[in-house]
């Protein structure tokens, strides 16, 4: 009676949320790798079902009698609220508390208002953007909890002041993934509230899962910038109702087939840029990504940079057919490229690797907003392409220094020197996924000449492609000094033994084997997914029209790809013959280590450390400045929000 | 002449002098001396370095640093002990803490004494050592 | 254009640019020299100095400087044939930033402090040049609707008329290219280098062989840039060519001590004041035209 796209949609809402349930329940490590590897499969082999199937022909479900869930979810929302409500009592955190209580006062308002209308005629809808975040979801999301087994270990084993709650964790983790599959799946705008506030619920409790005052600050700081965006969000659903319209506005499809002009639509459009903001960490809502560092890396990984974020960008690049030419829309395009702009200066300043990471996640956030922002199909190109190649290069990467941190006890880019000798195959990893996210031939880069030649296009197009031109300057900047460190003192010995556990190897080296694959298939993937999906959503778009992916220029980025292939073979293969020099030290030094001999008799090593810019860069530097302009910038979105309606 | 003596780049070391040799090996880099005429470059860096100008006679502190920087040199090089002190240790032979000339160190190609050095001498050495530094290198490619 | 020519073109390329580079090099020593009253090296200087350095021993700190060198210099190469063919600017501007990746890596891995400053300026020398160069590819698309380099010339009026702005902007990239300034990052034979001998501090023999001539490379291909905004005035271009490359020669001479605080600041201020608003201009008034 249900068809099989229902039931694999039905499956990756409820497999996690079951196997979240039994998680909690069960204690010993042996069933909790049996749950997760068998749940991980199931996920992945139903997502890939799934996507396969929307690859075919874009499917919406509908399910008959639905309202008894939308009521559920509401009390799920409510519970969700009180929660909060109750920690922030606890902790005494008035901030959270206030706007807890404003969330949960207007859930009720719109509640009681959208009573009887929340039908919505599409329950389900899998496209392919949706398809595309299945993917990232049901895989990257998956190897990434199977990571976690490994890493939790050996986090107990390190960090033996926090107590060990590894159920609650893996639990938080499956509940996150379903509500991650929520947000994509569903058509409702209902719906995708609760799924959004799970999220933040879910990322609140993990980041604080250490306990320490440090984490029990950034969690609250999460929680109440996240909230900000659950208020936003509800406003332009409550906003939503008053629109008199043929269709039901409360659901993606609705909003996108709105037949009046799209002026009567600026205020729940910004609203909703709004949310898609806050959750998307931009600028200036970026400190709530970076404190939350100090969660375990799988955490880091999994809510920062692959999937939490990718929900805000995800809900912005769904409507930027209705920003494109909107004023709403450029603004909000400025304000994620300014975020890039400024958090790209900001990570040269770090030498932390988990804060290099997150403010290159929002940088690169900034950049997908910015496309969304400007909404026409090349900017949406771009937008989806940034956040496949993203997702997989900086889960890579996240994952690689989670693995580092627990081997070399630090997760101090300076302390990485010659990694490429003391752990080989995280450092290769390592290797793969810092080019993947800056050089050419990889993704990221040609995801960054979509987004120039988009910008090229748009209103102010010259402010985007010089904001562009200088944020990735400051890109190559930190990426390069970081990859430098890898290649730093190779002539060490390799490390004594150690050891990765096998649920962490496997993750990463697929992972690794991702991201090449996605440069590989880059075309495929723009013809094959983002082309069909672009030709649904604009009427006039016309295939083919940009020049990155002329023949020509894939043949050309071939062509230095295969350079490269050959360059890595020579220096694997290639031959080594010659005179080793010690390095030079003006005469000084005693070995090859560089060492030399101090003035009272003791060998001293000549160290330099990589430039940290902070007299330029520094977060004392720019972080309250950019505060302040992108907070202009948001109040002149919501203005021109309301005066769209009112011209 | 082949391409290496056409572009001779030099490494100086002081090793304890007392700092008129040097002013002199300075002196033919300004325009009455002019030495970039012969592609003569004063590069301070050893790998990059064809001959390697001494001065002053080798004390027990800077012993290691010259063995060291003759070392960093890649073949073909040839050594010029530019001063009486480089030769032989000059008048400060018999301090207690000088252990002689630099070829009491490192193997010593061209001897140029003087004190101090004349830079007319300096390059009268050079080119001698560019003779050496041909048939060092023929000889390497003769190994090869 | 068809297969056969673009061919014939890139050997054409790779024959002649490295002699063109290195006359250059040679005419710059001599040029400087003038200015400081000496007589100066034979023009054909560089020359000598790289067939030197080939038959030169095998020395390096890591034997993974070799291949890293061989690539910076294979890129820079692809990098030329990609422009001299009419290819995509945006891609050559890639693939040069590549290049230079690959030499920075080479002295990371030399792990001598010297070397290791002298690759970190010269990231920041790249960081410098990397907004100017992806809005020249910006600009040229604003002219002729294209990043390729081939439908530039074929388009009607020459980029200095619309660009000229980002003109200056790219003088001033090239002028920091030569490595000769500022002082802190040159690497360059003349003695106003502070960090013995910058980036290349370790490179010896071969590798500092194939680092000379992909510099060689790199000029031609800045020097060609920069021709590309004379199209339709070759004759023009040759002479404004060479104006402004003996201006930049005593400019050069004249700030001996320029440290890369200063030519960061004012490299990018010139780029966004000139370059950025040449930009805003021609999109405000290019409809116009
Ligand atoms: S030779 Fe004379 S001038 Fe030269 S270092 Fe010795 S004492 Fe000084």
């Amino acid at each position: 009676m249900y068809s099989p796209e229902l039931i694999a949609i039905l499956i990756l809402l409820l497999v996690p949320v079951c196997a979240a349930i039994l998680l909690a329940v069960c204690k010993p490590d042996i069933i909790r790798n049996i749950l997760v590897g068998i749940s991980s499969v199931i996920i992945i082999g139903t997502s890939l079902f799934l996507a396969w199937n929307a690859w075919l022909a874009p499917i919406s479900v509908t399910i008959e009698n639905a309202e008894w869930i939308s009521t559920l979810l509401f009390i799920v929302e409510l519970a969700i609220s009180l929660v909060i409500l109750g920690l922030s009592l606890k902790y005494r955190k008035v901030l959270p508390m206030i706007l807890a209580s404003v969330q949960l006062v207007l859930l009720i308002i719109l509640e009681v208002y959208s009573a009887g209308r929340t039908h919505v005629s599409q329950t389900f809808v899998v496209n392919d953007l949706s398809l595309v975040m299945i993917l990232i979801i049901g895989i990257i999301g998956t190897l990434i909890c199977v990571y976690a087994l490994g890493y939790m270990k050996d986090y107990h084993d390190h960090q033996t002041g926090v107590p060990n709650r590894k159920r609650y964790f893996f639990a938080l983790m499956f509940l996150f993934l379903s509500a991650m599959f929520g947000i994509v799946l569903s058509n409702s705008l209902m719906w995708i509230l609760c799924a959004w506030e799970i999220t933040t619920l879910c990322s609140f409790l993990l980041i604080g899962y250490s306990k320490t005052p440090e984490a029990v600050t950034n969690s609250f700081r999460a929680v109440w910038m996240n909230i900000i965006g659950g208020i936003a969000f509800t406003l332009a659903l409550i906003y939503l109702l008053y629109i008199p319209s043929p269709v039901n506005l409360l659901s993606v499809t609705g909003m996108l087939s709105y037949p009046g002009s799209p002026a009567g639509l600026t205020i729940p459009l910004a609203l909703i840029a709004l949310a898609g903001l806050t959750k998307a960490a931009q600028m200036p809502f970026s400190t709530w990504l970076t404190g939350a560092m100090v969660a375990p890396t799988p955490v880091s990984a999994l809510l920062h940079s692959s999937t939490m974020v990718k929900a805000g960008v995800y809900i912005l690049v769904l409507f930027a057919p209705l920003f494109a030419h909107t004023w709403v829309g450029v603004v909000l395009a400025l304000i994620g490229a300014f975020t890039f702009l400024a958090t790209s200066a900001l990570a040269i300043s770090q030498s932390n690797a988990k804060k290099v990471l997150a403010y290159s996640t929002i940088a690169n956030l900034g950049l997908i907003t910015a496309c969304a922002g400007i909404g026409t199909p090349e900017a949406v190109t771009a937008a989806i392409l940034l956040i496949i190649f993203h997702a997989v290069a900086k889960a890579l990467l996240f994952l690689c220094v989670g693995a580092v941190e627990h081997k070399i006890g630090s997760k101090d880019i300076e302390d990485m020197d010659g990694l490429l000798v003391r752990l080989p195959l995280l450092a290769t990893m390592m290797v793969i996924g810092i080019c993947g996210m800056y050089l050419a031939p990889f993704g990221m880069l040609i995801s960054k000449w979509a987004a120039l030649e988009a910008f090229l296009t748009a209103p102010l197009g010259v402010v985007f492609v010089s904001i562009l031109a200088f944020g990735s300057a400051f890109t190559i900047f930190f990426w390069t000094k970081w990859l430098g460190k890898l290649f730093m003192r190779m002539n060490k010995p390799p490390a004594e033994k150690v050891t990765l556990h096998f649920s962490e190897k496997l993750p990463v080296v697929v992972l690794g084997v991702l991201v090449i694959a996605c440069c590989i298939g880059f075309p495929a993937i723009v013809s094959g997914v983002i082309n069909p999906y672009l030709d649904t959503h604009y009427p006039f778009f016309i295939p083919g029209g940009m020049e990155l992916f002329s023949f020509d220029n894939v043949a050309m980025i071939g062509l230095m790809g295969f350079i490269i292939v050959l360059l890595v073979l020579g220096a694997l293969f290639g031959s080594k013959a010659g005179k080793t020099l010690p390095p030079y030290l003006s005469g000084c030094a005693v070995d090859r280590e560089g060492r030399f001999l101090g003035s009272l008799g003791v060998y001293k090593e000549a160290k330099t450390s990589n430039y940290y810019l902070e007299e330029y860069c520094g977060e004392a530097k720019l972080l309250k400045p950019s505060w302040v302009i992108s907070i202009i910038l948001i109040i002149i979105m919501l203005g021109i929000g309301i005066l769209g309606v009112m011209i | 002449m082949t391409s290496a003596s056409k572009s001779p780049w030099i490494l100086h070391y002081n090793a304890s002098s007392c700092n008129g040799c040097d002013i002199e090996i300075l002196a033919a880099l300004t325009p009455v001396y002019d030495v970039e005429r012969f592609g003569i470059i004063n590069t301070g860096n050893p790998a990059h370095t064809d001959i390697f100008l001494v001065t002053g006679g080798v004390n027990e502190q800077n012993k290691v640093v010259l063995k060291n920087l003759y070392d960093q040199i890649p073949e073909p090089k040839v050594v010029v002990a530019v001063g009486i002190c480089a030769s032989s240790g000059g008048v400060f032979r018999d301090c207690y803490n000088i252990s002689g000339g630099v070829d009491t160190i490192i193997p010593v190609d061209v001897y140029v004494p003087g004190c101090s050095v004349r830079p007319e001498a300096l390059i009268e050495g050079i080119v001698k050592a560019l003779g050496i530094l041909e048939q060092k290198r023929a000889a390497m490619e003769e190994r090869k | 254009m068809n297969v056969l020519l673009s061919i014939i073109v890139a050997i054409a390329f790779v024959l002649i640019a490295p002699l063109l580079g290195g006359l250059f090099m040679g005419c710059d020593r001599v040029l400087t020299a003038r200015m400081q009253s000496r007589v100066g090296p034979p023009i054909l200087q560089p020359f000598y100095d790289v067939a030197k350095l080939w038959h030169k021993e095998k020395a390096f700190n890591n034997p993974v400087e070799t291949i890293f060198t061989t690539a910076y210099l294979v890129l820079m190469v692809l990098s030329g044939v990609m422009f001299t063919t009419g290819g995509n600017i945006l891609l050559m501007v890639f693939a040069l930033a590549l290049a230079h990746t690959f030499l920075i890596l080479a002295a990371y891995a030399a792990n001598a402090p010297f070397s290791h400053i002298g690759a970190e300026r010269e990231l920041i020398s790249v960081m410098i040049t990397e907004p100017v160069l992806i809005l020249i590819a910006a600009g040229f698309y604003m002219v002729s609707g294209s990043f390729q380099v081939i439908d530039l010339f074929i388009v009607d009026g020459s980029g200095i008329i619309l660009l000229p702005g980002i003109f200056v902007a790219l003088c001033f990239v090239i002028l920091l290219r030569l490595r000769k300034s500022p002082y802190d990052i040159s690497t360059s034979e003349h003695a106003h280098q502070e960090l013995v001998k910058g980036v290349t501090t370790s490179f010896s023999g071969r590798n500092l062989a194939k680092v000379e001539i992909a510099h060689w490379f790199e000029l031609v291909i800045l020097v060609s840039l920069a021709i590309l905004f004379f199209t339709h005035l070759l004759v023009f271009s040759a002479i404004m060519i060479i104006v402004c490359f003996t201006l930049l020669l005593i400019i050069d001479n004249v700030f001996p001590r320029v440290t890369w605080k200063m030519t960061m600041k004012s490299i990018w201020l010139i780029t966004l004041f000139l370059g950025v608003l040449n930009l805003v201009l021609l999109g405000i008034f290019g409809v116009l035209l």
